[in-house]
């Protein structure tokens, strides 16, 4: 009897031991988690090249986004009545002109998402923010990449590879600091 | 109104400090009392749990004024909502973001403490009730400080808003907002009772089995509501998400089904530990897993670590959550070593083929589903921890894990309810398995008959029918003997909950295996048909609110009642929303979705039309467990839990199979 009470003994102390070091194993993955608000969204076309994207702009010129290759390119699916596209906007106009400063700068576009071309030339004349924005009448290209709300911005890199999709708000300092981590990247 | 305008919150943060102040006196008084045996200084405990409880009433009460008054003052009201909200989305927007919710989670965690503490307020000297009420007050004061510190719903906004976006669209088009989430969160925080006691007992040492039968009803409670809210999120899935699945394995959704598993582990391993006293440190670790698993839940969906469609929007609550589910682990995990020695069983299963054999099978299948979903859950972190990228397993993962591993349970659940405890002769089983096996060949014949096809869904029927049997011969019997009372106690209501598991598995194989969808163009006036109903577009209704426009078709099923799927575009997110319109009956479910673009211009519409068998079965079954687990709760008429096997039943009658598990 005292044999089988030392070995339960033992038992009980040694499953609890492998419990505890593989439950310090998994605090530790979570502890090293990156966590905070999830920056980049997930989409079965990371890493693939971007869906085509044959439009015109809102002023009538012709869009192609394979004729924009060599360039890094963001989309932007906007629309003016959305809260957070207004907020992000000022945001935007400061990216743009931080990368207007460099020597090969990103290009923006804003893609128009369900809404109408007076409102959102209304909302640029007011608000600032020259660069193109691209109509997406038939909501093709929100469809093709898969936006689910906008605002939704997405970066394609020079060879025409999507790269990140962020859903929701963007600041200037994060695109900022993602358009040196790829640059980095593809430098090196 | 304009005297009140902005008095939420700070009326709002003084009620959480009033709590976060009850609570952790609470806890003092709980743990000074026991250490002192210092009887003036317990009795104050109920009284702080009742305070705790009138301020976490009160601050819900503040948030809602705020949000009904549209008290734009704060950060939570600015960001979940709006002047043109209708009133019931306004009130269900109290948790409808991440800081209304622990709010509420707060609330309900102060009426369990209370109800504990009402409950047990003649057993003060007990110090088993002492310190489940003081692990009770510990975890309500965490949540006080999360609910005051990182995740405050009464922070002040930026000045000069004036009217916000409104909570998030799918939380503003279905009745069950109003249900689902308090009714989780009731299953969801009330498994900390069962765990305060597990833990009161390992510090006290009174491992046995007293505190055990202190929490059964409670634990039945929790894990009943768990149950209900699960089952009204699938419903709501269903009713709103339009794409007609009821479950996506989503963390979100994974996070309460993990706890549930653990916890259905629980209410039957705990059967065997009353009955034989076996299982002790399995038991309390089930509890543990099962607690700690709701915290784990929280953290992972909360935190921003993982995506999901339920995930609220990036906070900052992640380590808080993180280092209280650490201390959770690692101190039970201690304090189960520490009484390692005292846990032992006296006894040990004498025959695999047996109840407790049954249930010991039960627990492992248990155990491994609960593993399964939790790798699949975490499976991104731990890829993105050894190769810095992401990687999600997705839906295919689950599936074909969780097949074999519902299929087994099937199995079990023929054999096991007419096994007797100890041991099983093989001339028992084929009488008792007699007619439940011809229930199983008749239903396989049945949906063979009916055309049904493919080896895991033929097994599913036979195995639901065999199953079904078992449960049913139980009640049968049961209700034969006893009349009317045979439907309650534990035994028989386990039963009844059984059965509606059945039903879910059936409907659920049905639905998963025989759903057939197509896109058609409708065009006005002309009918088209699909598996054999006539589809046909009348005309398209739009209207418009402050809150969104939304276009409908009107589209008529078999000549009869107009259906109307619509889009809902939400104007101030910029979000359109699909919303489906379902014709179900209890053979099967039209599900109809209206696909953009809509043009009521051109008299056409793309309706992606889904016929999907046996759904309603899934509500069914859902509210058959809900109620077989109120019927489990009621007392059954039963042996003493902690009587031998071989004791009489009360009212002198013979022991007979199916009375008194």
């Amino acid at each position: 009897m005292s044999e089988t009470s030392a070995s339960g003994r033992y038992w009980v102390r040694n499953t609890t031991i492998a419990v505890g070091v593989i439950a310090i194993a998994f605090l530790v993955l979570l502890v090293f988690a990156r966590t905070g608000p999830r920056d980049s969204a997930e989409s079965n076309l990371l890493g693939k090249p971007a869906p085509v994207v044959e439009t015109t702009t809102l002023e009538g010129e012709s869009f192609n986004l394979s004729h924009r290759k060599g360039s890094w390119v963001l989309l932007n699916f906007f629309n003016s009545t959305c809260v957070p596209c207004v907020r992000e906007h000022p945001e935007l106009v400061k990216f743009v002109a931080d990368e207007e400063s460099r020597d090969e700068p990103a290009e923006l576009y804003t893609v128009i998402n369900d809404d109408s071309d007076d409102a959102v030339r209304n909302f640029f004349d007011k608000n600032g923010g020259s660069w193109g924005k691209i109509k997406d009448d038939n909501g093709e290209i929100a469809v093709a990449f898969g936006v689910a709300k906008v605002p939704e911005t997405w970066i394609i890199d020079p060879n025409g590879y999507v790269r990140m999709r962020i859903a929701g708000e963007v600041t200037a300092e994060f695109l900022e600091s993602k358009m040196l981590e790829f640059r980095t990247q593809a430098g090196s | 109104m304009f005297a009140t305008e902005g008095l939420s919150g700070p009326l709002g943060r003084a009620a959480l400090l009033v709590g976060i102040v009850c609570a952790v006196f609470g806890a003092f008084a709980c743990v000074l009392g026991v250490r002192r045996n210092d009887q003036s200084v317990m009795r104050l405990a109920p009284r702080f749990a009742a305070g705790a409880l009138a301020a976490a009433f009160a601050a819900f009460v503040f948030m809602e004024y705020a949000l009904i008054t549209r008290d734009f003052s704060l950060a939570y009201v600015q960001k979940v909502g709006s002047r043109s909200t209708p009133a019931l989305f306004n009130f269900t927007a109290a948790w409808s973001a991440l800081e209304g919710s622990i709010l509420m989670w707060v609330l309900i965690l102060a009426g369990y403490t209370a109800a504990i503490a009402w409950k047990f307020r003649r057993r003060r000297d007990d110090l088993l009730v002492m310190w489940a009420l003081g692990v009770m007050f510990i975890v309500l004061a965490f949540f006080f400080l999360l609910s005051f510190g990182p995740a405050n719903p009464f922070a002040g906004g930026a000045a000069g808003v004036t009217d916000g976006p409104g909570p998030n669209p799918l939380l503003q088009n279905h009745v069950l907002v109003l249900f689902h989430p308090p009714i989780l969160y009731l299953g969801y925080v009330g498994v900390t009772v069962p765990f305060a006691f597990a833990i009161a007992a390992l510090v006290t040492g009174r491992v046995g089995e007293g505190w055990l039968l202190e929490t059964r009803r409670w634990s039945l409670f929790a894990w009943g509501f768990l149950t209900l809210g699960i089952v009204l999120g699938s419903w709501w899935s269903y009713e709103v998400l339009g794409w007609s699945g009821v479950w996506a394995w989503d963390p979100v959704e994974n996070a309460s089904f993990l706890p549930w598993l653990t916890g259905t582990a629980y209410i039957h391993s705990v059967l065997v530990q009353e009955r034989r006293g076996m299982l002790r440190v399995w038991n309390l670790s089930l509890l543990v897993a099962t607690f700690s698993l709701t915290i784990l839940g929280t953290f992972l969906t909360r935190s921003g670590v993982l995506n999901s469609v339920h995930a609220f929007s990036g906070s900052n609550i992640g380590p808080y959550l993180l280092t209280f589910f650490a201390i959770v682990l690692l101190v039970s995990i201690g304090l189960i070593g520490w009484r390692g020695d005292r846990l032992r069983s006296p006894g040990t299963i004498d025959s695999p083929l047996s109840r407790e054999g049954a249930f010991l099978a039960n627990n492992v299948l248990f155990g491994v589903f609960a593993f399964v979903v939790l790798l699949g859950t975490v499976f991104p972190l731990i890829v993105e921890a050894l190769q810095n990228r992401r990687l999600v397993v997705g839906q295919p993962f689950f599936d074909r894990l969780s097949t074999p591993i519902g299929l087994v349970m099937l199995t079990l659940m023929c054999v096991a309810p007419v096994l007797p405890w100890r041991k099983a002769s093989g001339e028992l089983l084929r009488e008792r398995l007699y007619w439940p096996a011809v229930c199983g060949v008749a239903a396989l014949a049945l949906s063979v008959g009916l055309g049904a096809t493919g080896l895991a869904s033929l097994l599913a029927f036979g195995l639901g029918g065999f199953a079904a049997g078992s449960a049913g011969r139980q009640v049968v019997l049961a209700t034969r003997r006893q009349g009317l009372r045979g439907l309650v106690g534990r035994a028989n209501g386990g039963m009844i909950v059984h059965l509606g598991v059945i039903i879910i598995a059936v409907a659920l194989t049905a639905s998963n295996s025989y759903t057939h969808s197509q896109e058609i163009k409708l065009v006005k006036g002309e009918p088209a048909s699909f598996s054999g109903h006539t589809i046909e577009l009348v005309g398209f209704k739009e209207s418009s609110d402050d809150r969104s426009t939304s276009i409908a078709a009107l589209v008529k099923i078999d000549g009869g009642q107009a259906y109307a799927p619509a889009i809902h575009k939400f104007t101030k997110m910029g979000t359109n929303i699909g919303t489906p319109s379902v014709k179900s009956s209890l053979k099967e479910d039209l599900y109809l979705t209206l696909e953009p673009p809509v043009k009521p211009s051109e008299d056409t519409a793309r309706i992606k039309v889904f016929v999907k068998p046996l759904i309603m079965w899934l509500w069914i079954g859902g509210l058959m467990m809900g109620v077989g687990t109120a019927l489990a709760a009621f007392p059954g008429r039963r042996r003493r839990p902690t009587d031998p096997t071989s004791a009489p039943l009360p009212l002198g009658e013979n022991v007979g199979e199916g009375v008194g598990v």
